[in-house]
């Protein structure tokens, strides 16, 4: 086969490690999480032309688009859910990627840019989850957007920013629409394209560090990475589409009443992957809102950097390796539990329930 | 298993869900009623018709723009020969000088008009504060443009139910904007936009299950005809926000 040279060749690296290419390696997450992310531009630009973001209007637009809609209540829930996808697949491709890592530790730069996609993901799922202008979204929105006020300075800036005001009203949703479909998605293909570069730089990389040491014993065998790849990359977006669309016709993404400022619904929470924080809010709202997040953020970020998570010091070797992973997972247990704990174990006034009475 | 066998599996996969998708997306409830409707139509011809498709109703003289597809399966409201069919296609006599091309439906008798589906358009699916209005409570939506004397000779069920509020003290604890100001209770303004009449009504005979500590006495279930008349006079208040005037 003549070499080809395009820019989806360009994007992918020439040759990598031959164990890469097999799909245990990687368990294709992060090109799960682009292919929803191709799933969510497709869906959305068609359900861009029939939903209006004007609060007056809003919630009539969704409801014509579950009604009369060609296959509008498909879309609608295909496009719901692989958002809601894209976050735990971006998730479990961070952990993935943080709990396999090899001697040399984490690609630096690029873990950061992965946590930053991350972060852009959640905003995206944000920003759309107003926009049905239903009961769960104004309340869910305002829930998730009082919690910046507990960050000093800057907090209830941006929250002013966000929201256009200090509370939920029409400009928030004019500022959450024009951010769910031009600023977010326009940022997130352009921090993916980089991700995907910035992991050929160090493929490069690595390889000109392995020939010019070739007496180096641990050397793994190289292999073309395409085509490889590319069936890779097609079967994630096929599985993906083909689960989606078999979920989206029997499930519908949730919708509720209209939303009602004077109505506050008991209890009021906010969407799911904030949930944990709102949980941490009840019991201290300064280490909920504040101290817990901004620390786990900066954490997350930082990883790589942390000693012995990258390069080993000889001291420190294997042990250092699994105290790092042991503190991760428990992270993200405590993360999942208070979720779910705040998902189903509250009712109102945020007291203690039981789902199955 | 190779890549591009991975690949070749996930295709055929994808194309089965898509269409198996499309196929079920193409079942809608609306068409067995229409299908009912042009049978009984041709019932003597023998000859069906095409079905009409979504019917709607663009109400703009009231308010923020109704969608009504009502009509898309309730076929027959105007036509004179389905007086005495089973709902869906039942006859709908006219009331006096309300049109249903003016009108509509849902600003009479509430539900989602938009949605075409039963549990959906009667308002039950999102948890709808105005779903569908028993025809007990009707009354309440003749005063959305009907008010004053005018309101009380066209709906005498909420004038009875604002007697009634009035001669059992309610005004005590309840505000009402132009008619009661107590400050204990909620208030109930615009309490008709916020609850459905189901919901009034288990709070009027009950209380406490609406909420817990509520000093309120309950309301003596017994007392059918009594309750009938508040929930309807408490459906109808809606505040400013809803008060139309009808502009032809």
């Amino acid at each position: 086969m003549a070499k080809r040279d395009n820019w989806l060749v360009r994007l992918h690296p020439g040759e990598v490690p031959a164990r890469y290419l097999h799909w245990s390696y990687s368990l294709a997450l992060g090109w799960l999480a682009a292919a929803l992310f191709v799933i969510c531009c497709a869906t959305g630009v068609l359900l861009a032309m029939h939903y209006r973001a004007d609060a007056t209007v809003a919630y009539g637009s969704i409801l014509d688009i579950v009604s009369v809609v060609e296959y509008g209540r498909v879309l609608r829930s295909v496009h719901r859910f692989s958002g809601e996808a894209m976050i735990v697949c971006a998730v479990l491709h961070l952990a993935w990627v943080f709990l396999r890592r090899n001697r040399t530790g984490l690609p630096k730069w690029n873990w950061v840019v992965g946590a930053g996609l991350a972060v852009l993901i959640l905003l995206t799922n944000f920003t759309g989850y107003l926009l049905p202008w239903d009961q769960t979204s104004y309340w869910g929105v305002t829930i998730g957007a009082s919690m910046l006020d507990y960050t000093p300075w800057v907090g209830p800036l941006a929250k002013q920013a966000l929201l256009g005001g200090s509370a939920v009203a029409d400009e928030s949703l004019v500022r959450f629409y024009a951010l769910h479909v031009v600023v977010l998605p326009a940022a997130l293909a352009l921090l993916i394209v980089y991700h995907l570069y910035r992991f050929k730089r160090d493929m490069i990389n690595r390889r000109d560090a392995q020939n010019a040491d070739v007496a180096h014993p641990g050397r793994p065998t190289m292999a073309a990475a395409l085509p490889t790849l590319y069936y890779w990359e097609l079967a994630s977006l096929l599985a993906a589409l083909a689960v989606l669309t078999l979920l989206g016709s029997y499930v519908d993404a949730p919708l509720a009443g209209p939303a009602d400022a004077r109505q506050p619904p008991n209890p009021a929470k906010a969407p799911w992957y904030f949930l944990w924080i709102q949980e941490l809010v009840s019991y201290s709202a300064v280490i909920g809102a504040l101290v817990v997040p901004w620390l786990l953020l900066a954490g997350a970020t930082l990883l790589p950097w942390l000693p012995g998570v990258g390069r080993p010091t000889r001291p420190a070797g294997p042990r250092a390796r699994w105290c790092w992973n042991a503190a991760f997972l428990a992270v993200w247990a405590g993360v999942v539990a208070l979720t779910i704990v705040a998902a189903c174990f509250r009712g109102q006034n945020w007291s203690w329930i039981v789902p199955w009475r | 298993m190779t890549a591009r066998t991975a690949a070749i599996i996930c295709a055929v996969l994808c194309c089965l869900s898509l269409g198996w998708t499309m196929v079920q997306q193409r079942r809608v409830e609306w068409e067995t009623y229409q299908r009912q409707y042009v049978d009984a139509l041709s019932s003597g011809s023998g000859q069906t018709k095409g079905l009409p498709g979504v019917l709607e109703t663009r109400v703009d003289s009231f308010g923020v723009r109704r969608v009504d597809r009502c009509t898309t399966c309730h076929l027959g409201v105007s036509n004179p020969d389905f007086v005495g069919q089973p709902p869906p296609l039942s006859f709908h006599p006219r009331i006096g000088r309300h049109d249903f091309g003016t009108f509509g439906c849902t600003l009479c008798h509430q539900g989602e008009g938009r949605l075409l589906t039963q549990e959906g358009a009667h308002g039950f699916e999102p948890a709808s504060p105005q779903p569908l209005l028993d025809l007990r409570y009707i009354e309440a939506s003749c005063t959305r443009c009907h008010r004053g004397d005018e309101g009380d000779r066209v709906a005498p069920k909420v004038a009875s139910g604002r007697a009634l509020f009035m001669m059992s003290d309610c005004f005590g604890c309840h505000q009402i904007a132009g008619l009661a100001d107590g400050a204990v209770g909620p208030d109930l303004t615009e309490v008709g936009l916020h609850r459905s009449a189901e919901a009034l009504r288990m709070a009027l005979a009950d209380p406490t299950s609406d909420v817990v500590h509520s000093p309120m006495p309950p309301w003596d279930p017994a007392r059918s005809d009594e309750l009938d008349a508040l929930v309807t006079f408490l459906e109808s208040l809606r505040g400013a926000r809803e008060a139309y005037v009808y502009q032809p």
